[in-house]
């Protein structure tokens, strides 16, 4: 709560001399609890004091005449006020500081709303969130990391890779794609809420960091305030109900600090049809401070969550089902809804730091972690039947047309499929019964399940270790340095989840046993393990495939930042070395001389420099410049040209190199808080590799791209305008140009080497990279003295472009079949999606019990005008039959989407003693 | 005191809360049910057939036929269709499904509610289908997915399959045996470790009787047992009865129903195989002795072949596609066979067969000396497709044998030549 403090204090003073300076007092409290709060640093100009155990504080020789007070504190946000100084004894009274977790509390906090909009049945889509936990000092970053994450907005279109997120000082991000999984840590709020966020390219003292910035959650048991807080939240989004508890002592008189939470979500269907979230977390943070220079602190977590996915759907699916919410994924089984894609997370992990301040002026701080990950995503797998998904397309009236190529089709058996998937759940959904019936007849005929749900882990090990030394050499320059060290493993296999009903499965290829039927190699062909033939799999059995991916890598760092009256400057270096291989478990029989034991071992260089000066005009105005050089190695899960099946590397395998810069405009002033950038980043040599089965050619195909090159530029507005004294104005904006600039090189590689990789030229320079690239917000916040908050905002999104396939990109691709110029550009064109707007609000009340409960409600609404049409995702649909159909077969394979959620409520209660 | 009981209260209150809502039920086991049918059948197969007349007959009356699955598409040589035969007939269904092997086993017995469905007729045989009205002219086409399981109704689970009629004579073969189920004894197969059925085409093969009477043996080129040899010696084989036309056919269900002594030996085995489906020449090589033209790649109506004219230049030209080389001393009874296909002008003695033990394997094959192996059955025009039959190659020995096909013209006699599914197979020592 910001209160317009405008202070006209007289004090008479005997003296009227030359009194010039005088003293301002006075005593700073939470504004939730009213307790005082100590350590806040209190500062007009040059001079500081803090606060004591009482809050109290008292400010010397102050000059008279027109003043800003700032109030700074790690837990709160900074409160600054003009003051006019009097002679003798300013008493400004009382200052009620906001803690930056009240901010969060709104729609309950960052992570798992978050998380909540991404429950999707891409993984790449899972962890892709901008979980730009920022301070939220910067209206910008808050704004597009909680209300711009309902529509996907990733900040400057960046992809998750380019952020870093640490854990006390342990890189937590993926060590095989590179993104951050905030679901790791999903249920944790009130404990991952301290953090440190550094945006874009500016300096940080814990990181070299990355493009996107940098955010190292605090998690020392230390720094938590003493809290017992329980809390009760019911919403309508991918779980319906949440409860957290968190007990934390803060740093006692023995010098122990404990902080425990833990917390279950759940829900038996979520938001999208046949949805299911059943979600634990826990969390224990333990720290001792030894003296006054050694600390010493421990962590540990695990958020174990299984979830039912959504599948994403073409429009003909979501009208023939009513609803922009269907999912293909579940069915009926004895009456309850059963999902076929479950999603299980788990990735406990440990931390253990060591604080050394060495002297005044020098800290070490030193970490070592360990994690584990158990994931697994399960699938329905069948062997030489009908596919058992609802929305194949032979399934679908469209089909029917692809089906009569080139005649047209049947008018009776279109209607007589549409009104069965209108009205029939069991063809618009899966018929789990049927799959048990077909195992059962296979059961008697002593054959194998026909079939049987799968699931696919990928299980992770690894071990890091990071140190980093900040020295204050003088007043002026601060240098860090640091070197973190990494060792990864992930096991990559499938198991059987349910025979359902069936009796057994065999471990062969059933798409190889089909294409080298007449080859007398055939049945060694067909084999998924050369060394266990035909092996008789049941339920728990690893089988298909199986292979480690290992990493290792190292990272040295030093920077150096430099403190001036008017500009500060920093540079910063880092190297690296990272080395990876995959570990073949199984000899494939395709590819037998190259998938068992491990491949060549890829070893990358790599280095990158940054710097930035911010010139501070006075002080409210700054001016603010960044550049960064970045060379990275490639990401592990790109590199492989079919890693399930074989060793084999992409061809041109190399690191990317990318370039950034931005300028910044900021003003900081009582009243207005604003921001202005422009930037651009290139992004040079990356990688991409997309897998999918083509239905012409029957087998699995695999396109790996090199000389990706991509430009984003643009504009980002963050303002936050204090209106009165109660109500404050926010408006925020961003204008994005994030485009491919390259035709990327294309291996494309038939999985049943039937025929050899060729190499095509991808045609999509200057494609739109996706996701919104407009996004703005006005809102405008009232707070009232008496503890209640309400919060309305009206965003719109828009330039979105829906991901697109490269395959169609290609002179093979369209040459399939003879086409006039405007059925090529309707191929090859990139769809641009419809953009919208949402209207968001929410209403919180805080009440303070007499026996100091501290009693939290909130309720937010977002989208309140049920905007159910915003395309939030999707892609295009691979398959597609130009060489059949020729011009009919246009638009058959349309893309597949997701909506965001319409109307969806959180109402939450906390209880804090 | 009284803060931690109100503390413990609202944790035991909400966990209890939580523990109700949050236990996820495990997936409860579906019990499978046997099928069975209330009705009964009212006609029979062979009063069905003998009421078609001709054209697309749609069924409007309340016909119930029943009978027992003979074939299905389980190992990929029957497609969309379904054989079922009651005592007194046999008949198949075209049905838009694939994998219905999964529900309709052999010796699945089956009612069909006929009412809505039509008969038609194919190369003589009939069957059930669906009507459609295609541009006017109707036809009886496969039943669609949607409709099957309006008309097709399993009655209890697969039990034997009707006993098949033993056929010494194919002269036997009436018309009361069509689509049913029969054993052919005492046959032998007319191209011994032919393989049932090329990759790109559905293959015939000849049986004979010891009369000396001749059936086709049909075979899908998506059977998935399509690579396996014809046997040798003789034997029986059980299988479905059809014609088409005037032809009589036959076509096995798996290699089950092939009852021999003697199958192929699988030391029998492709020492080339080349179909040029890749999009190149695939193993073979090509060198122009003389002109500017070559052999290349060609593609026509799904089917892959190496081509040669000397059309483009319009002058003379001598090509040669010559083959890897092969170790013939490893192998005992090979023998070459390949299509070929060709049209314009005077082909005779364009097209020759040479081999050679003594070509170095790259540049030209002029140095080397090579034997033309001769007389061989070739293409004589119109881009009919010939094959060469098996050329005998086990009195060539050595061990690094090439062989070329060889294409001269001249610029005033300028035929096109294509050649397809070179094979040269033999038994290992």
């Amino acid at each position: 709560m910001r209160k317009f403090l405008l202070i006209v204090i007289m004090l008479f003073t005997t003296g009227f001399l030359n009194a010039q300076v005088s003293k301002v007092t006075g005593t700073v409290l939470d504004s939730e609890t009213g307790k005082p709060v100590t350590m806040v640093v209190v500062s007009i100009g040059e001079l500081k004091t803090t606060t004591d155990e009482k809050g109290n504080f008292e400010l010397l020789n102050i000059p008279i005449g027109n003043s800003i007070i700032y109030f700074t504190n790690e837990d709160y946000e900074v409160f600054t006020s003009p003051v006019i100084i009097a002679e003798g004894e300013n008493k400004i009274g009382s200052v009620n500081l906001k803690t930056k977790s009240t901010t969060n509390t709104e729609g309950g906090g960052l992570s798992e709303v978050n998380l909540s909009t991404l429950d999707f049945d891409d993984d790449n889509k899972g962890q892709n969130v901008s979980g730009l936990l920022h301070s939220s000092n910067d209206v910008f970053t808050s704004t597009a990391s909680y209300t711009f994450s309902a529509a996907y907005f990733k900040v400057r279109g960046y992809d998750g890779e380019n952020s870093l997120t640490y854990m006390n000082n342990i890189l937590v991000n993926d060590a095989e794609n590179g993104r951050t999984s905030w679901s790791d840590w999903g249920g944790l709020n009130e404990v991952t809420r301290n953090k440190e966020s550094i945006n874009g390219l500016s300096a940080s003292d814990f990181s070299f960091g990355g493009i996107g910035g940098v955010t190292n959650i605090d998690t020392r048991a230390s720094h938590y305030r003493k809290q017992n807080k329980l809390s009760y939240a019911f919403t309508n989004k991918a779980y319906t109900h949440r409860v957290m508890y968190t007990i934390s002592t803060g740093l006692m008189k023995n010098n122990w600090a404990f902080t425990v939470s833990g917390s279950k979500r759940f829900a038996s269907e979520g938001y999208v049809q046949g949805t299911f979230y059943d979600a634990y977390a826990f969390f224990g943070a333990a720290e001792k401070k030894i003296n006054e220079n050694h600390s010493i602190a421990f962590t540990f977590y695990g958020a174990p969550t299984k979830k039912g996915m959504q599948a994403a759907s073409t429009k003909e699916v979501y009208e023939l089902a009513d609803n922009n919410y269907y999912n293909a994924n579940w069915g009926y089984q004895n009456g309850q809804k059963r999902n076929a894609r479950i999603k299980t997370t788990n990735e406990p992990t440990f931390i253990l730091n060591h604080y050394w301040k060495i002297d005044e002026k020098t800290k070490l701080t030193t970490s070592l972690g360990y994690s584990f990950a158990k994931n697994g995503y399960t699938a329905i797998n069948w062997y030489n039947a009908a596919d058992p998904r609802p929305d194949y397309y032979r399934y679908l009236p469209s089909g029917q047309i692809y089906i009569s190529l080139p005649n047209p089709p049947d008018p009776i058996v279109m209607s007589a499929i549409t009104e069965a998937w209108e009205n029939d759940v069991n063809i618009r959904q899966i018929n789990w019964d049927r799959l048990y019936q077909t195992n059962f007849n296979a059961n008697n005929a002593g054959k194998q399940a026909v079939y049987i749900v799968e699931n696919r882990h990928n299980d992770q090990n690894q071990i890091s270790f990071n140190t980093f030394l900040n020295k204050e050499m003088n007043e002026h320059l601060h240098i860090t340095g640091g070197f973190e060290l990494r060792k990864f493993t992930s096991e990559n296999y499938k198991t059987i989840e349910d025979l359902l009903g069936g009796q057994y499965w065999v471990d062969i290829d059933q798409y190889s046993q089909r294409d080298y039927a007449s080859d007398t190699n055939g049945t060694s062909i067909m084999q998924n393990d050369l060394n266990n033939p035909n092996r008789v799999v049941k339920e728990g059995d690893i089988f298909g495939y199986n292979y480690n991916i290992n990493l290792n890598t190292g990272l040295l760092w030093g920077q150096a930042e430099f403190t001036y009256n008017k500009v500060d400057f920093f540079f910063a270096a880092n190297l690296s070395g990272t080395q990876f291989w995959r570990e073949g478990k199984m000899k494939n029989g395709v590819n037998p001389d190259n998938s068992y034991g491990n491949s060549e071992k890829k070893t990358f260089v790599n280095y990158a420099i940054k710097g930035g000066v911010t010139y501070k005009i006075t002080g409210h105005h700054y001016l603010v410049g960044n550049l960064a050089y970045i060379n990275k190695p490639p990401l592990a899960n790109d590199a492989f040209i079919s890693s399930r099946v074989k060793n084999t590397f992409i061809s041109g395998l190399t690191s990317e190199t990318d370039i950034s810069g931005d300028i910044s405009y900021i003003l900081k002033t009582p009243f207005i808080n604003t921001r202005i950038t422009i930037f651009q980043t290139m992004f040079k040599d990356q990688l991409d590799v997309v897998h999918y089965y083509s239905d012409d050619y029957k087998t699995y195909i695999n396109c790996s791209m090199t000389g990706v090159n991509k430009t984003h530029q643009g504009f980002e507005l963050g303002s936050e305008i204090k209106a009165t004294k109660t109500i404050s104005l926010i408006a925020v904006g961003a204008w994005g140009n994030y485009r491919y600039t390259s035709r990327p090189t294309a291996t494309i590689s038939w999985e049943n080497g039937l025929k050899p990789d060729k190499t095509e030229t991808i045609y999509t320079k200057y494609f739109y990279v996706p996701g919104p690239q407009i996004a703005g917000s006005f809102g405008i916040k009232y707070a009232h003295p008496k503890f209640w908050w309400v919060n309305v905002n009206i965003n719109y999104f828009d330039k979105m472009y829906l991901a697109f396939s490269p395959v169609r990109r290609t002179t093979e691709t369209v040459t399939q079949s003879v086409f006039t110029e405007s059925e090529v550009k309707q191929i090859t064109d990139q769809e641009k999606l419809k953009g919208g707007y949402t209207i968001d609000a929410s209403i919180s009340k805080n009440i303070r019990l007499k026996n100091n409960i501290n009693i939290n409600l909130n309720l937010s609404v977002n989208n309140i005008l049920d905007n159910q049409n915003l395309i939030t995702g999707g892609y295009e649909q691979t398959r597609e039959s130009y060489a059949r159909g020729g011009s009919a077969s246009l638009g058959l394979f349309p893309p597949k989407y997701f909506y965001g959620y319409g109307r969806s409520y959180f109402l939450s209660v906390a209880f804090r003693i | 005191m009284k803060k931690i009981n109100l503390k413990i209260t609202f944790i035991l209150l909400i966990t209890a809360f939580a523990v109700i809502f949050g236990c996820i039920k495990k997936d409860k086991d579906i019990t499978p049910n046997i099928p069975y049918v209330n009705f009964e059948s009212n006609k029979s197969i062979k009063s069905l057939i003998d009421g078609y007349v001709s054209g697309v007959d749609t069924i409007k009356e309340d016909w119930i036929i029943k009978g027992i699955v003979t074939a299905n598409d389980e190992s990929g040589n029957f497609y969309k269709t379904l054989y079922i035969q009651d005592d007194s007939a046999a008949i198949n269904i075209q049905i838009d499904r694939t994998n219905m092997y999964n529900a309709f086993k052999v010796g699945q017995l089956v009612y069909i509610k006929l009412q809505g469905l039509c008969i038609g007729s194919y190369g003589g045989m009939v069957q059930i289908g669906f009507p459609y009205t295609d541009a006017g002219s109707p036809t009886c086409g496969r039943i669609p997915d949607i409709f099957v399981d309006d008309h097709l109704f399993r009655d209890d689970m697969p039990g034997n399959p009707p006993a098949p009629k033993l056929i010494t004579n194919f002269n036997e073969l009436s018309d009361s045996l069509k689509g049913k189920l029969v054993k052919l004894t005492g046959v032998v197969f007319e191209t011994p470790c032919e393989p049932y059925s090329l990759d790109y085409s559905a293959t015939s093969n000849k049986i004979i009787d010891k009369q000396g009477n001749v059936i086709e043996l049909r075979t899908s080129n998506y059977a998935n047992f399509r690579g396996k040899g014809l046997p040798i010696d003789t034997g029986s084989i059980v299988g479905i009865y059809s014609i088409y036309g005037t032809t009589k056919q036959f076509a096995i269900r798996d290699l089950n129903d092939v009852i021999f002594d003697s199958l192929c030996p699988s030391s029998f085995v492709n020492m080339v195989n080349e179909s040029f489906a890749s999009g190149t020449l695939g193993v073979f090589k090509q060198f122009s002795v003389l002109g500017t033209d070559t052999w290349k790649y060609g593609e026509h109506s799904g089917k892959y072949y190496a081509q040669v004219t000397g059309y483009d230049s319009g002058t003379a030209n001598e090509d040669w596609l010559i083959s890897p080389s092969f170790n013939m001393d490893a192998y005992y009874d090979e023998s070459l066979i390949f299509e070929t296909a060709t049209k314009y002008d005077n082909p005779s003695g364009t097209l020759k067969l040479f081999y050679s033990n003594d070509y170095i394997g790259t540049g030209s094959p002029v140095a080397a000396n090579w034997t033309e192996i001769t007389p061989i059955n070739l293409s004589t025009g119109n881009f009919a497709w010939v094959s060469s039959g098996n050329i005998n190659f086990s009195t060539i020995s050595g061990n690094k044998v090439y062989f070329a096909l060889t294409y001269t013209c001249t610029s005033t006699n300028i035929p096109t030549w294509e050649v397809t599914n070179i094979r040269l197979r033999g038994k290992k020592n």
